[in-house]
């Protein structure tokens, strides 16, 4: 790592691989909501970097700042102080309309409750990135097709949400997170709603299709039976990155 | 996106059904009630349209106190010569028009309105006929009813029961008088429901109660080079009366009845009714509809997809439903003002015009419906998907 980006604290767990490039690298952010005495302080000055190619996991307490630091790195919040770069662009310096451009085009989404649209299809949930983005309904169909293959769901590509189980619900929602083929996938909770086995084989998807691809992915959990998939984790608390580990066994130290 | 719209619309079978449901009864309801109103003010001069269809008559001359048809003031014999003296008056052929009382083959007295017709040409007669012709009203005592009032308005029912229509060859009293009906004619309904009876001039003179001026209007048709407002202005100058073309005959007509008449004051409520039944529904439910599914929005804005562009979707969700809404209604008003009543006194013209005032209306409607929920997308954090 050549980088002199400033992890808190300083030490080599909190430095990504130096040959990777970066993906992330946030410096001093904060965010507060509210005004007055009901000024909430979500981030108190976090610095983290993400590395192409790496898997990196937020945890921590409930409002410790997690969801509000993704929100940040993917551009659907706006910081309030320090520096935030995503692939070397500075959302702060982008108008929302070209925000929302960029993060269409290289941002990949994989939300809790899975988020999909309830009366279209698999393979047309799927697609949706490849429509908001200008690709014909056929044309983006037929991908999502193939990216469902990808994710063991091509024979189900017909099936509305509702006919599908909680697992392959996510499943159609990362094929809907990499079907574009962004560089950076946000993932909140992506396992909370699964049951053990099922959120292994879904995180074992992720880090085989989208990580292998040197992509840079980073999920907030509370799922302690997934911290083994990390190449790092970051512990959040208080509205600050507390600690970043290679080992979740470093965690109770 | 377009696609994904419609999907996420139709896919949410309830609401859509609702929306579409508050669209299409506001669509009725105003269909229906814009198409009664101009159809019954369109009813208060049908002899004159009647005649304007028929004859090819450019001007009406009357009284300048004639405020409506029926208000006929009566003129002299001489006013007739004085319009045909006119520079740029082709032609001018007088017509009667007054209320007289008439006993029906039964037995039965019904107050109507005897028009009666230049002798020489029959001009401003009807034009349509269930049997005979207009040339008929040449033979002796000849009057022509029209077949619906004939129906119902002339029927008699006698002693057993039987109703008894009356129709060609019968004979009817004018003011004591033997009238023969020669032929029945097919008018356009009229707004007040006294029979017309047509007649000639000189009939019409004999059978009406004795008045020195029995001469109600002057049908006039101008010169093929003449200027029809030049034409109008030097008839009124050179002869103190006042000069309408037929359309503004009947527009004067016609706003006689709504200035004096709570007619459009009730029909202007129920249309607004309409107006916020299909608000009140349609947008409640649209903006349900947005609610529910905006967890799902925030995630499409989330992914990239841009203000403009979920403008766009809701649009065309609006639209969608706008359009289904309006066929459907537009349908549903047009079964019950044509076929439904046809041939009765409730069969009513669909004018193209109430059907554009109509469109407009719904497209107000369904914009105002979309407003609230295009405000709620607009504004919507797509943090919030994050939310749990």
């Amino acid at each position: 790592m050549t980088t002199a980006t400033m992890d808190t604290p300083r030490k080599p767990d909190a430095l990504p691989d130096s040959r990777a490039p970066l993906a992330v690298s946030c410096r001093g952010v904060t965010k507060a909501y509210g005004q007055g005495q009901s000024k909430v302080m979500a981030l108190r000055g976090v610095d983290l970097t993400i590395a192409c190619g790496e898997l990196m996991m937020l945890v921590g307490p409930s409002g410790c700042g997690k969801t509000t630091l993704i929100s940040v790195i993917a551009g659907i919040l706006d910081r309030d102080e320090g520096e935030c770069g995503v692939f070397g662009n500075d959302f702060a310096h982008m108008s929302q309309r070209a925000k929302t451009r960029w993060r269409g085009s290289n941002i990949g989404f994989v939300f809790q409750a899975f988020n999909l649209l309830p009366t279209l299809n698999a393979a047309e949930n799927a697609a949706v990135p490849l429509m908001i983005l200008g690709e014909g309904r056929h044309a983006a169909v037929k991908r999502a097709r193939e990216m469902l293959d990808r994710v063991g769901l091509g024979d189900r590509w017909k099936s509305l949400p509702s006919q599908l189980s909680g697992g392959q619900q996510q499943r159609v929602a990362i094929a809907r997170a990499l079907i574009h083929g962004p560089k950076l996938i946000v993932c909140d909770e992506p396992t909370s709603a699964l049951d053990h086995e099922t959120g292994h084989v879904i995180m074992r998807l992720m880090k085989t299709i989208a990580v292998a691809e040197d992509r840079a992915l980073v999920i907030v959990t509370h799922d302690a039976r997934i911290f083994g998939f990390a190449d790092r984790i970051a512990r959040m608390d208080d509205g600050r990155v507390e600690r970043i580990v290679r080992d979740p066994a470093d965690l109770q130290t | 996106m377009n696609f994904v719209a419609l999907r996420m619309l139709t896919g949410d079978r309830a609401k859509y059904l609702g929306i579409l449901f508050g669209v299409t009864l506001a669509t009725l309801l105003i269909v229906h009630q814009v198409t009664i109103f101009t159809g019954l003010m369109a009813r208060t001069w049908s002899v004159v349209r009647d005649l304007r269809d028929s004859s090819g008559v450019d001007l009406i001359v009357a009284d300048p106190n004639t405020e409506f048809l029926n208000d006929a003031r009566p003129l002299a014999d001489t006013d007739l010569q004085r319009v045909r003296s006119v520079p740029g008056v082709e032609w001018a052929v007088p017509m009667g028009f007054t209320p007289v009382k008439a006993r029906m083959p039964g037995g039965r007295f019904r107050t109507c309105i005897v028009v009666g017709l230049d002798d020489a040409t029959l001009i401003g007669g009807p034009s349509k006929f269930a049997e005979g012709t207009i040339g008929d009203l040449r033979k002796p005592d000849a009057v022509v009813i029209d077949a619906l009032d004939a129906a119902k308005l002339l029927a008699t029912t006698d002693a057993d029961g039987v109703k008894r229509v009356p129709g060609v060859g019968d004979v009817i009293e004018i003011n004591d008088q033997k009238a023969r009906v020669v032929a029945t004619s097919l008018n356009t309904r009229p707004f007040l429901s006294q029979p017309i009876v047509y007649t000639t001039l000189s009939n019409a003179r004999r059978w009406a109660p004795p008045e020195r001026r029995q001469l109600a209007y002057v049908l006039v048709k101008a010169r093929a080079e003449a200027d029809m407002s030049a034409l109008r202005e030097a008839i009124g100058a050179r002869t103190g009366l006042r000069a309408d073309s037929v359309l503004g005959f009947g527009f004067r007509t016609v706003g006689y009845f709504i200035r004096n008449t709570g007619i459009p004051v009730n029909f202007g409520i129920t249309i607004l009714l309409g107006c916020v039944v299909g608000v009140a529904i349609s947008g409640q439910t649209f903006f349900l509809f947005v609610l529910d599914n905006i967890r799902q929005l925030a995630a499409l804005k989330a992914m990239g997809a841009t203000d403009f562009t979920l403008v766009r979707m809701t649009l065309t969700q609006a639209s969608l439903v706008g359009v289904l809404g309006y066929g459907l209604g537009v349908g549903g008003a047009w079964l019950l003002v044509v076929p439904f009543f046809k041939g009765t006194d409730l069969e009513f013209d669909l004018y193209w015009q109430v059907l554009a005032l109509a469109g407009a209306l719904i497209a107000a409607i369904v914009l105002a419906a979309s407003v609230v929920s295009l405000r709620k997308v607009l504004t919507l954090e797509p943090a919030v998907v994050f939310k749990g």
